[in-house]
């Protein structure tokens, strides 16, 4: 039996015949990086074998951590105060078994837009790719994450990071790939008015899997999240998703808010969703809300009275799932591309 | 001129009175086989059942502590419980004035007997490990319905096999640690069998009291409602508060026959040293319904999820509950609930409140399998944080394993709305009184599923518990 590795731990466990908390996966594989890269020249960028951003907690774990920094593959870009920067474009093509690392370092009061790739890999390979960032005051991020890797290899996906007062992080995921997918982010909102926004959509088919473990820390006053995921079902998938708004003692005046939209589209499809708000702050605001299911038929009704047969309509309803995070892509380029995919 | 309505409060000594209990038969402190034995011998048990209770003591000391979620148990040692207290009454009576005075002086004051006159059609009453009285209105027991204790029914030719049928079936001893020490050491709770097409207007009641210090009570609750039937059963439970742990781990399993309903309302009033490690369970039929309606307000800790099994084809389960934990307690409650059968449906709807520091988690699970297209399920849950001390953690899991379900969740964490405070008291109420009419408000969704009785004995819990919220 090939050896495992615990990673996705919700921060507030469950019941353990749910087999909801955490997840095993194969060890990491690779060694190699598979990075290329267009960065404005506002950046500065370094090549490092480590993080300057360290202490980070991330959502996947302490598993991933070790296994990034032990290939030394990682990219540090950091923006200085003050600036706002043209997009900056990550490739990951590939074409083996790979790690890489990468830190995100925004000065006070700059704006940057990453858009990150992730495509290629071969059969039963494997791709693990750690981002942390650091979000200073008054400081806007906007990671976009698109992953299209072979439909028949592993993705492992971490971040995390830390926002400092007024700092927005902005975190956009299309999940279009990969047989078995791991995604954690852990959002430390430790400024005032710090802010979290997480789009992910994803689109799962045959007997491919996703693990996804999404945990806003609330430490700061005023702080807000909005943490949104839907996606789609087919075949016999299984999907998990794990999503924690965790209000501390002291986050007064804190707002956190989760949505789950998933459709289900054949009868084998299994999903399990643990949506978590755990309290310790007397004023704070946390609301969560899951749909989970198949077409309504009022809508159904409505549809087909307008002419689409029933697997037009649920084709249509699928790719609205996914478009709807896609349509809050900044990058107009990479928008349109997958608009009209 | 119109009358004003008054609900005063209720003393606290309503609940925290104690009788000395020198004269009650005990078993050693501690868990042994030779323990176990003894508390057989004393029921005079089959012989299945003694081997029963020796094979959940071995389950117990296999099964491991839970160690990875839910409150601490740290301040639980099995060594200091007494798990067998048998009460100075010599067996167990169908009239109170057989009762030993001190036995029915308790009772007197928990409102029983009374209530009994009153609105019920049948009570049992537990005093530490033994039910001590039993009494079912005859107009209900001509219709074939039977309330009475489990142990006797388990003896008599005409229940024995339904009872063997049945017994630690729906919550087996390899479930958790707490329900294998029960199959070892349980003693007392009620039978209660419901013919086919019986529909009973009024309600049975159970209470349980434990008064032995150090003591653990283990009464085991089975309910067998048959086709096309009704019952309301309600069950209390109160404690005097030691400074020692005191242990519930009871069990009650609830079998819904086809086109049957069945509503258990438990009002727990514990007192605040008590570990309270329940177990229920219900099966239901096809086109049958469970209806739970759950109130929480004592225990130290408390892990209580009431489970329903949707077995048949469009059965159905409804959870309404509210948790109030105050100082010191850390009540992790909810509910489970399983589809298994086509065209089942479940709803949730609880409260949770949170004040002077303790902790409320609702946890849940709600699992669809793949025989049960066409399943629909919904859970709402609202928790209230009442100061800046106290904890409040909603941990609700979904698991659905076809394509053929709807399943909806919203929760809800907040505060006391200072707008709506503001405004009652500008129409005369005190900042006190106000902040209880809402937090009373907010747990009005099991308020209003309990009869009027109950529901007043849950206002001025809540009341009781808001005394000194402010300031």
């Amino acid at each position: 039996m090939e050896n495992t590795i615990r990673v996705n731990s919700i921060p507030s466990p469950t019941w353990n015949w749910l087999h909801m908390n955490d997840v095993d996966i194969p060890e990491v594989l690779g060694k190699k990086s598979a990075l290329s890269y267009e960065i404005p020249e506002e950046y500065h960028v370094s090549k490092r074998e480590d993080f300057s951003l360290t202490n980070i907690k991330t959502g996947m774990g302490d598993e991933i951590s070790k296994a990034v920094l032990d290939s030394k593959n990682i990219l540090s870009m950091s923006l200085s105060e003050g600036l706002d920067a043209e997009i900056a474009r990550l490739n990951f093509d590939y074409k083996e078994s790979s790690v890489d690392g990468v830190e995100i370092i925004l000065g006070k009061n700059s704006k940057a837009t990453v858009v990150m790739n992730m495509s290629g890999l071969s059969d039963g390979e494997m791709a693990t790719l750690q981002t942390r960032y650091k979000v200073d005051s008054g400081s806007t991020l906007t990671l976009v994450q698109i992953e299209t890797v072979s439909r028949k290899s592993r993705f492992n996906n971490d971040i995390g990071g830390v926002v400092a007062e007024n700092g927005d992080f902005r975190l956009i995921q299309l999940i279009l790939g990969g047989h078995d997918n791991s995604y954690g982010v852990f959002s430390e909102l430790e400024g005032t008015r710090a802010n979290f926004a997480s789009d992910v959509a994803y689109s799962l088919n045959d007997d491919e899997t996703l693990d996804i473990n999404t945990v806003s820390n609330h430490t700061g006053k005023k702080t807000n999240c909005d943490i949104n995921v839907s996606g789609v079902l087919r075949g016999t998938s299984k999907k998990n998703f794990k999503g924690t708004i965790d209000f501390h003692r002291g986050c007064k005046g804190a707002t956190g808010n989760e949505m789950e939209s998933v459709l289900l589209m054949d009868d084998d499809v299994r999903n399990q969703t643990i949506p978590v708000i755990l309290c310790d702050e007397e004023d704070v605001e946390g609301n969560h809300g899951a749909s989970i299911g198949r077409i309504d038929e009022d809508l159904m009704f409505y549809m087909e009275s307008r002419g689409m047969d029933r697997t037009a309509i649920y084709e249509t309803m699928a790719k609205a799932f996914v478009d709807k995070v896609v349509m809050k892509i900044p990058d107009s380029v990479t928008r349109e591309a997958y608009l009209n995919d | 001129m119109k009358e004003k309505t008054v609900v005063s409060d209720i003393d606290r000594n309503m609940y925290d009175f104690r009788f000395d209990d020198s004269d009650a038969y005990k078993v050693s402190e501690g868990l042994t086989p030779d323990i176990v034995l003894q508390i057989s011998k004393e029921k005079n048990d089959p012989e299945w059942m003694r081997d029963f209770r020796l094979d959940s003591l071995k389950k117990f000391n296999e099964i491991p502590f839970p160690d990875n979620w839910g409150p601490s148990i740290e301040g639980l040692h099995m060594e200091n419980i007494i798990t067998y207290v048998r009460p100075n009454a010599n067996r167990m009576e169908d009239s109170w004035d057989s009762v030993p005075e001190d036995i029915k002086d308790t009772f007197e004051k928990l409102g029983i007997p009374e209530a009994e006159r009153k609105s019920l059609a049948g009570v049992g009453a537990q005093y530490d490990s033994e039910l001590v009285y039993h009494n079912v209105k005859d107009e209900v027991a001509a219709l074939g319905v039977v309330y009475t204790d489990l142990e006797s029914a388990m003896k008599d030719p005409k229940y024995e096999k339904m009872i063997k049928d049945h017994f630690m079936k729906l919550v087996p001893n390899t479930d958790h640690k707490f329900a294998a020490l029960h199959g070892a050491v349980w003693s007392g709770g009620s039978f209660v069998y419901v013919p086919k097409g019986v529909k009973l207007d009024i309600p049975l009641q159970s209470y349980f009291r434990l008064n032995a210090k150090g003591a653990g009570q283990f009464e085991h609750t089975l309910i067998i409602v048959d086709d096309d039937a009704y019952l309301h059963f309600i069950e209390g439970c109160s404690a005097p508060k030691y400074n020692v742990a005191n242990l519930h781990a009871g069990c009650v399993e609830l079998y819904v026959g086809k086109n049957s309903t069945l509503r258990y309302s438990t009002i727990e009033n514990w007192s605040k040293n008590m570990y309270n490690l329940n177990t229920k369970r219900a099966k239901v039929e096809e086109n049958g319904k469970i209806e739970w309606v759950s109130g929480s307000f004592g225990s130290h800790v408390s892990y209580l999820y009431p489970m329903s099994v949707l077995a048949g084809a469009n059965s159905r389960s409804e959870f309404s509950g509210v948790t109030f934990a105050g100082g010191g307690q850390n009540l992790d409650t909810g509910c489970k609930v399983v589809h298994n059968a086509p065209n089942t449906s479940s709803v949730v709807n609880t409260r949770s409140i949170s004040k002077d520091g303790g902790i409320s988690t609702f946890r849940s699970a709600v699992v669809i399998t793949k025989n049960a297209k066409g399943s629909k399920s919904s859970t709402s849950c609202q928790s209230l944080m009442v100061d800046d001390i106290s904890r409040s953690d909603t941990i609700p899991a979904m698991d659905i394993r076809t394509g053929d379900a709807d399943v909806g969740h919203e929760a809800k964490i907040g505060r006391i709305s200072d707008d709506v405070v503001f405004y009652l008291m500008s129409r005369g109420m005190s900042e006190e009184d106000a902040r209880a009419l809402i937090v009373r408000g907010f747990a009005d969704n099991v308020g209003k599923e309990l009869p009027l009785e109950y529901a007043v004995e849950m206002n001025n819990l809540i009341g009781l518990e808001m005394k000194g919220a402010i300031g």
